[in-house]
């Protein structure tokens, strides 16, 4: 019955599922007074449930009270079982009030039925409520074939160049993945006869690491602006995790596991507080979430060690923090791990496989040009990382470069391919990362003056028509164009979102709306705000299509031939590392530069 | 038997938490072993329909609560469940706990009578002495499970203060009903109206409750010369109380109408029409009178109220003045008025509370 002068329409909903449900139902008109309400309750010889629809305000919780202190003064609570459902209204509210059972706006007639079914038990999570979480491979059914034969022809000649470049070429950050995994191995075992083996090889591993790293594992100072996490504060997190739990209600992803899966990148410092955010996502509808590890780490030589914070971008890439986060992973949750930038690349995918992650993330021409690392050493830490996540079966995407530096989209898509290309032959498999991103490139060149539709479209357009492989827009979607409004930042998201699932990609990543702005920790509302638009937006568009104009298609084959004419110049080159740094793929014309960390540390192997 | 305190409130935010907590306090300083259940729901920071602040319940060592299951959860305090009442409520089944470690404790208790009368069996045999239940918004019905009361109101009821004061003069005078003669609790777990005559027939019609000339058709058919008391087991609406008062005088003249306490003519949320309603009754030979008399011992005032402010699209904090409402009040009641937030360290209100039972 509707406490409320005007909505009833939630009641006339829940009538519909309990009739249709062979329940005999009678729907009270709004507006009635409690005495009336009660003289029609005590005339059914039959009343096992009554529900009471009304929108909570200031004056309104007195008149529910007040019923409910009737209902039971009237003996009518003796047979009835009175529940409280509209907007404003929860659980602890309907507690509140004296009511059996309390449904905030949100409940489905389903819900509702399956509560009078239950005989009066609440679903209040998703033990009881159906929900479909569904992992995937997201290169499953591509053929990755190119559609042009010179593209083919070119890639593969550039891919030869690398290969035999790299051929017999190992560096420290190899040579510790391969010690590290026996270390993890051996520690696996647990056979106190391995420990003196244990202790050897961590010696070898320190001595191929940077001292600052080296000194925490021998019992030193930590790097600054870090610090270990107290074992007791994991324990009361434990508690405090199945807590949250307990009080989120699980919804469907948004997109329903189908595509496009959403990501969320997750990197707060504190692998305890990305455990907090990463479920309340999961909760909230993403299908997976990207850990994030801090920049500044890609440029020391060595992963540090142990559970641990870290006050800055990023939570630290240590095989305890990466245990932990899977440990409270839903099972449904696919996970990347971020891998591309810097000097511990092959450790990193080694992590990511053997913490059993879904996915890594590869791209020398990222790590070397703008993000600071040699651009040799990183293609041949790379080479090692591919076989990696090939061994460990992983797929790992590959992300475009052309966000906050100058470099041309079709310079970096030309790096995209030869990464696809390279990973092909090496036995793994890529998913191309394009970022729909208001980059500087674009802004210069006047691309997305009156919208941001037609080039971005164009980006995939142009990609889909080079290769058949999976392509996941990346993070974040609508890189740039997020102010700090967040009502402005989470439309904007959710917009970029929907062009990115009316163009067919499998996967698309959001940030939270304060992403870009923050000034300290990411906070749950900024990140909810995000999760909130995409759902709302979506909810609107259906499977309804965003349509770019022809101007889409027009600037598809502008890229088309350029990144045709980029890959020419560097096969021409014949020398891949020198195509790095003459700027063939972004150079210092484009405000990107080749990095030095790690330079001069490759070496042939014995 | 444990003494067991009710504090009811007028509205939200009349200030029962905050004469709970205080009630806690003094028992504490006293060295009573002391429990606390809550009908509604306790504890938390923030209102659930305002968002303002709220007062948060600490609770040491050594005390006892009743809560829902999931309530254990969201306190700090270390809770070890003693027993399991089977009692549901929509946070789970009502347990009773004993504090362990001291700390915040969110309370969601049994949110009727019957099951506040398990509890407080279920705490009998703890060795409690004292039980305080908090109560919730404006329902009293459950609380009168209690052997004495404080009603807790304020200007979040009603920002006039006049009309506040007024309303609390007429539920005390309700609460000052006498209680019916001995023979008349003969019908006291009847279900339905019952009618015990002079000659002891008890009949009874099928209806719990009075609320409209249709129902009072029902009974009118059903009295007779004889008939002397009308038990009510559930209520009987304004709107019908003054039907009687201008219709069927002399059909009900000589008759007593009881109910079984004065929470029945509480519940129906218009006491200052009810008082006025009763005196007019009893000059028809009318009688109002109740079953069981529960003290209404103390009045605490909260001079605090949420306003809706359009601009800031948020509940804000007002308040009226607060020496006017408490020596308006204190001039109208003969029972002691406690602003507690002006006497903390006041032991009065429970001296009184612990020492008198009317």
């Amino acid at each position: 019955m509707p406490l409320d002068p005007v909505h009833d329409l939630g009641l006339r909903l829940i009538k519909k599922a309990l009739d249709e449900a062979g329940h005999k139902t009678i729907l009270l008109p709004p507006d009635l007074s409690l005495d009336e309400i009660l003289k029609r309750a005590a005339e059914q010889k039959h009343l096992d449930y009554i529900l009471v629809s009304r929108t909570i305000g200031y004056g309104a919780a007195e008149i529910l009270a007040r019923f409910m202190d009737l209902a039971e003064a009237t003996g009518l609570r003796k047979k009835t079982k009175i529940a409280v459902g509209g907007m404003g209204i929860d659980v602890k509210l309907a507690a509140e009030l004296g009511f059996d059972a309390g449904f905030p706006s949100t409940t489905t007639p389903d819900q509702a039925l399956s509560y009078i079914e239950n005989r009066g038990r609440l679903f209040q999570n998703s033990r009881q409520t159906r929900i479909i979480r569904n992992k995937t491979d997201l290169t499953k059914g591509f053929s990755y074939k190119f559609h042009q034969d010179r593209t083919q022809q070119l890639l593969e000649d550039i891919a030869d160049q690398i290969l035999s470049w790299a051929k017999n070429k190992t560096s420290p950050g190899i040579e510790r993945a391969r010690i590290k995994e026996e270390i993890l191995l051996c520690e696996k075992k647990g056979r106190s006869s391995d420990s003196s083996k244990i202790k050897h090889l961590r010696t070898r591993y320190l001595d191929l690491c940077d001292p600052e790293i080296a000194h925490s594992y021998l019992g030193q100072n930590l790097p600054s602006r870090t610090w270990k996490i107290p074992a007791q504060r994991v324990k009361n997190f434990q508690r405090h995790i199945r807590k949250l739990c307990s009080q989120l209600t699980l919804r469907n992803p948004i997109f329903l596991s189908q595509n496009p899966r959403l990501f969320v990148q997750i990197g707060s410092g504190s692998p305890l507080m990305d455990i907090v955010h990463m479920k309340i996502c999961e909760a909230w509808g993403a299908d997976g979430v990207i850990t994030i590890c801090p920049s500044s780490s890609a440029r020391h030589e060595g992963l540090l060690n142990g559970l641990l914070n870290h006050e800055g971008d990023g939570t630290l890439l240590t095989f305890q923090n990466l245990l932990l986060i899977k440990k409270f992973m839903a099972k449904g949750t696919l996970w990347g791990i971020r891998a591309h930038r810097g000097l511990n690349s092959p450790e990193a995918v080694l992590y990511a496989g053997l913490a059993k992650a879904d996915l890594t993330k590869l791209n020398f021409f990222y790590g070397s040009l703008g993000a600071g690392t040699d651009p040799a050493r990183l293609v041949v830490d790379t080479l090692e990382s591919i076989r990696l996540s090939a061994k460990f079966g992983i797929p790992f995407d590959v992300p475009s470069n052309d966000e906050l530096g100058g470099i041309p989209t079709p310079m970096s898509f030309a790096g995209l391919l030869v990464m696809t290309k390279v990973a092909l032959r090496l036995g793994a498999k890529p998913i191309l990362k394009p970022l729909f991103c208001y980059s500087p490139w674009i802004i210069l060149n006047e691309y997305m003056l009156d919208n941001y539709v037609d080039f971005n479209a164009a980006k995939i357009k142009a990609l889909r028509a080079i290769v058949d492989a999976p392509l996941w827009v990346g993070e974040p979607a609508g890189f740039m164009t997020h102010t700090e409004d967040r009502i402005q930042s989470a439309v904007t998201t959710a917009l970029h979102i929907e062009l990115a699932r009316s163009l067919a990609v499998q996967a698309v990543t959001i940030a939270s709306t304060d992403e870009a702005y923050s000034r300290g920790v990411i906070n749950l509302n900024p990140r909810l705000d995000s999760m909130k638009a995409v759902e709302a937006t979506h909810r609107f568009l259906g499977q309804n299509q965003i349509s770019p104009s022809p101007k889409a298609d027009i600037w598809a084959e502008y890229l088309i031939s350029k990144i045709d004419e980029i890959l020419s110049s560097a096969r021409e080159r014949k020398d891949f590392i020198r195509c790095l740094h003459e700027g063939i793929f972004g150079g210092p014309n484009e405000g990107v530069y080749p990095g030095r960390a790690g330079r001069n540390t490759i070496r042939e192997k014995a | 038997m444990p003494r067991v305190i009710g504090v009811v409130g007028t509205a939200k935010n009349t200030g029962k938490t905050t004469t709970i907590l205080h009630l806690l306090r003094q028992g504490h300083i006293k060295n009573i072993p002391i429990a606390l259940v809550g009908i509604g729901y306790d504890g938390e920071d923030i209102d659930n329909v305002t968002r303002l602040p709220k007062p948060r319940i600490f609770m040491e060592k050594g005390m006892f609560v009743a809560t829902s299951e999931k309530c254990l959860e969201l306190s700090t305090a270390e809770l070890r469940v003693i027993s399991r009442t089977g009692f549901m409520t929509p946070l789970g089944e009502v347990v009773t706990a004993k504090i362990e470690d001291p700390g915040l404790v969110v309370v969601s208790g049994p949110n009727q009578a019957v099951g506040l009368r398990g509890v407080i069996e279920e705490f009998s045999s703890t060795g409690v002495a004292l039980i305080l239940i908090d109560g919730s918004i404006n329902r009293i019905i459950p609380l009168m499970e209690a052997d004495v009361l404080v009603f807790a109101t304020g200007a979040s009821r009603n920002s006039d203060i006049s009309k506040l004061t007024h309303e609390m003069k007429a539920i005390h005078e309700i609460f000052r009903l006498p209680e019916a003669p001995a023979e008349a609790r003969l019908m006291k777990d009847a279900n339905t109206i019952s009618i015990l005559s002079l000659n002891g027939e008890i009949q009874s019609i099928p209806i719990t409750s009075i609320y409209d000339s249709q129902d009072i058709e029902l009974l009118n058919q059903a009295l007779r010369k004889e008939s002397r008391y009308v038990y009510i087991p559930g209520i009987v609406s304004l709107g019908a109380l003054k039907i009687f008062a201008s219709e069927f005088s002399s059909r009900i003249a000589s008759k007593a109408f009881i109910f079984p306490n004065a929470g029945h003519i509480l519940a129906e949320g218009h006491p200052c029409d009810f008082a006025q309603l009763i005196p007019l009754l009893e000059s028809l030979e009318i009688e109002i009178r109740i079953l069981r008399s529960v003290p209404l011992a103390a009045v605490t005032i909260n001079p605090f109220y949420a306003r809706w402010s359009p601009q800031e699209t948020k509940y804000i904090s007002c308040a009226v003045n607060k020496k006017e409402l408490e020596r308006t009040m204190s001039a109208i009641l003969p029972i002691p008025v406690f602003n507690i937030k002006e006497g903390a360290s006041d032991r009065r209100l429970f001296e009184l509370l612990t020492t008198s039972l009317c």
